[in-house]
């Protein structure tokens, strides 16, 4: 790396736009960080004036982030491999389907050395079925080394600067402190684990668990049913993580990312509203995708259609009946009532009775 | 010890009412158990008719749970030596206030054999401040073990038949079968640790980071900020486990008794409603107390000032800065920022260091 180290943040949606503001501040302020922040924005015409320059001009992302100013010291860039060839952080937080298309465009034009972190939440299908974590696209395609950031965090709160704790998931431990210093702020506090597919599996899998939380309120069934549902939740991505990504760690889950998002998401994200809904107004998600969030897709059904197929692969259904249940639920091959009855014959009933546990 | 377990429920109120369905049904085909099931009533009357003789007769607690249908096989009885003579299960659900004086009366006249179940919620204070398991009081009292049901703490959502789990920590390996079969019907799961000290406490703790929530509620913080103080008060209700009851399992912090119940708590609990009242309208909470939840003590900041009393017995304060934030809050050392400054500035090293890298 050189002797100052180059950010670039590659988005400028709504997540992308309010870390920008944490992350420019940090580059300005540290003396190890270069104080200019490229961030590569998608030009588009605002009112028949460019994005890019809006922002480089006003320092507000009026269309993802209106009524917060951007640090000086960020620039947006139009162009994708301009923004990113100097950067020794590249800042992946982009919608995950154009991931490979923008890996592509970068493969060959980025430092050798450069390291990157994925914010985004999701994840792609893999080839034939199955889930491919983004971190894991982007070192398959450029070959570096990914880290991830997942929480607890919705991009306006953070904005706001309201306080939110934040988990970064990073295998190689020499990344870590850099990493935390330039996100951490005064309301923005971040953990290092090294444990980065735990953390990037525990942002997908909440949104399975939501999607059952809001279908327990969709049937009014009340908070001892959701609680029952959150815990079930968190012991199945505790398996399910245990099962395909093994050798990962119990601590982990104890993170930001994995009870506090989890809990965060079952009461107030939109998994959980849209399925509440599915329950009330007997639409499809399809037409609630609609309705609710302007065609936006809901990230909750494909991922338990994607670990649902993982599962069957290796013959596990059984073993992780909410996920499965969720599963079927939002293709309609159960009924939503029938998410308790499901449950309520949890292998985890059956198996920690009388089994006796390590020690604390 | 009979071929049959008799079962006797020692309390009438609403939550022995809700679970007396479950184990007159349960007792009634189990072959392990007396179908004929006491409940101990205190007398009273209701229009001019003795309670016991109403239950007896219509099957329904007309005091405390009118709408709700008992099996004719509990049998109401007013005196509670007679209903617990020959009882091999013993079932506390009664305030916690009475466990003394109710132990005092059965002393010497239960089987030595017998074994107790409580369900109460709430402890007592111990002469030095400490907080004491009602459990333990009973096993003190009683010289019988004591085992506990903890993990709903809405009683009515258990008689609606929504689908609630508790978990049981028992005491004595010899009831790990029968005791789930008592309590568990097709909507009430129910798991059995013999972890029993860390069952109970993690319902006591519970309280403090419930009055926090309700603290966040009242700030009107985001909801990450409240999720970032539900993972702290878990973290610090597991670290207060391993320090004051050694030799718990991991495990049982991931059962009903731990993380569903400190959810509920922090989203639907009397010490939440009273602590977001406590910080919107400045009044004190000995005010607020009567008001909001007349008959019931707020368990949050009693707990709260239990649990400080323990952890400074210890120089250990820092070491659980929400819970002793809290506790401030409470008494009022502390403002209400205080509680957003202690999430930011905790040490993350004080729980489990081996996951995260030395910086």
């Amino acid at each position: 790396m050189a002797d100052k180290v180059n950010v670039c943040i590659v988005g400028s949606g709504n997540w992308g736009s309010a870390i920008a503001k944490i992350v420019g501040a940090n580059a300005a302020a540290l003396p190890e960080f270069e104080e200019r922040v490229t961030m590569f924005v998608y030009e588009e015409l605002i009112e028949g004036k460019k994005l890019t320059e809006i922002i480089n001009e006003t320092h507000e992302n009026v269309k993802y982030l209106k009524g917060h100013k951007l640090p000086p010291n960020v620039v947006a860039v139009p162009d994708l491999v301009e923004a990113a060839k100097n950067a020794d952080i590249l800042i992946f937080v982009v919608p995950h389907q154009f991931i490979p298309n923008f890996c592509k465009q970068l493969l060959g034009k980025i430092k050798p050395n450069a390291i990157a972190i994925s914010l985004i939440k999701g994840f792609d299908k893999a080839e034939g079925g199955g889930i491919d974590l983004i971190s894991h696209i982007i070192t398959r395609h450029l070959k570096i080394p990914c880290a991830v950031l997942m929480g607890a965090n919705l991009a306006n709160e953070v904005a706001e600067g309201n306080f939110c704790e934040t988990t970064i998931g990073c295998n190689d431990k020499k990344y870590g402190k850099i990493l935390r210093d330039l996100f951490q702020a005064n309301h923005f506090r971040v953990v290092v684990v090294g444990d980065a597919d735990a953390v990037e599996v525990c942002g997908a899998l909440k949104n399975i668990v939501a999607c059952g939380a809001g279908f327990v309120d969709g049937l009014k069934l009340g908070d001892n049913t959701k609680a029952a549902v959150i815990r079930l939740g968190l012991m199945e991505m505790i398996r399910f993580v245990d099962v395909f990504y093994p050798g990962s760690k119990l601590s982990t889950f104890f993170e930001s990312c994995g009870v506090a998002d989890l809990i965060t998401t079952c009461y107030g994200g939109r998994n959980r509203r849209v399925s509440e809904a599915f329950v009330t107004s007997g639409k499809t998600i399809e037409e609630l995708e609609k309705e609710m969030l302007n065609g936006q897709k809901l990230q909750g059904p494909p991922t338990a259609e994607e670990v649902n197929y993982m599962l069957k692969n290796k013959g596990l259904e059984d073993k992780f009946p909410l996920f499965t249940a969720i599963h079927k639920i939002c293709t309609n091959q159960l009924k939503p009532k029938d998410l308790i009855d499901c449950i309520r014959n949890h292998p985890e009933h059956m198996e920690t009775s009388i089994m006796p546990s390590p020690k604390l | 010890m009979g071929d049959k377990h008799f079962v006797c429920i020692i309390g009438s109120g609403n939550w022995a009412t809700t679970i007396a369905r479950n184990v007159g049904n349960n007792a009634a085909r189990h072959q392990m158990l007396e179908p004929l099931v006491n409940m101990y009533v205190y007398e009273e009357y209701i229009d001019g008719r003795k309670l016991t003789d109403i239950i007896n007769t219509t099957h329904i607690n007309v005091k405390y749970m009118p709408d709700y249908v008992l099996p004719p096989n509990i049998i109401a009885v007013d005196d509670v030596v007679e209903a617990a003579r020959d009882a091999d299960i013993l079932i506390f659900a009664i305030p916690p206030t009475f466990v003394s004086s109710c132990c005092r009366t059965l002393l010497g006249k239960v089987k030595p054999t017998a074994h107790a179940v409580s369900l109460i919620k709430g402890f007592e204070r111990g002469d030095d401040g400490h907080i004491i398991l009602i459990s333990g009081i009973i096993m003190r009292q009683l010289k019988i073990p004591c085992s506990v049901l903890v993990g709903c703490n809405l009683a009515h959502e258990i008689s609606n038949d929504n689908y609630c789990e508790g978990t049981i920590g028992c005491r004595d390996q010899k009831f790990f079968r029968v005791l789930p079969d008592i309590f568990k019907s097709d909507t009430f799961r129910v798991v059995v640790t013999d972890d029993a000290d860390c069952v109970e406490i993690c319902a006591a703790l519970r309280n403090i980071i419930a009055f926090g929530a309700g603290c966040a509620d009242g700030m009107e913080l985001n909801e990450n900020t409240k999720a970032g103080l539900i993972r702290r008060g878990f973290l610090e209700i597991i670290q207060f486990v391993d320090v004051f009851y050694p030799g718990s399992r991991m495990a049982t912090f991931f059962e009903a008794c731990g993380l569903s119940d400190l959810v509920t708590s922090c989203y639907a609990n009397r010490n939440r409603k009273l602590a977001e009242a406590f910080v919107k309208t400045g009044q004190p909470l000995s005010e607020l107390e009567h008001i909001l939840i007349p008959g019931h003590e707020p368990l949050g900041p009693v707990t709260a000032e239990m649990v400080n009393i323990m952890l400074s017995n210890k120089g250990l304060e820092e070491k659980f800065p929400l819970f002793t934030t809290i506790y401030k809050i409470c008494v009022g050392d502390a403002p209400l920022t205080r509680l957003i400054e202690t999430l930011r500035f905790a040490r993350e090293d004080i729980y489990h260091p081996t996951h995260i890298f030395q910086l």
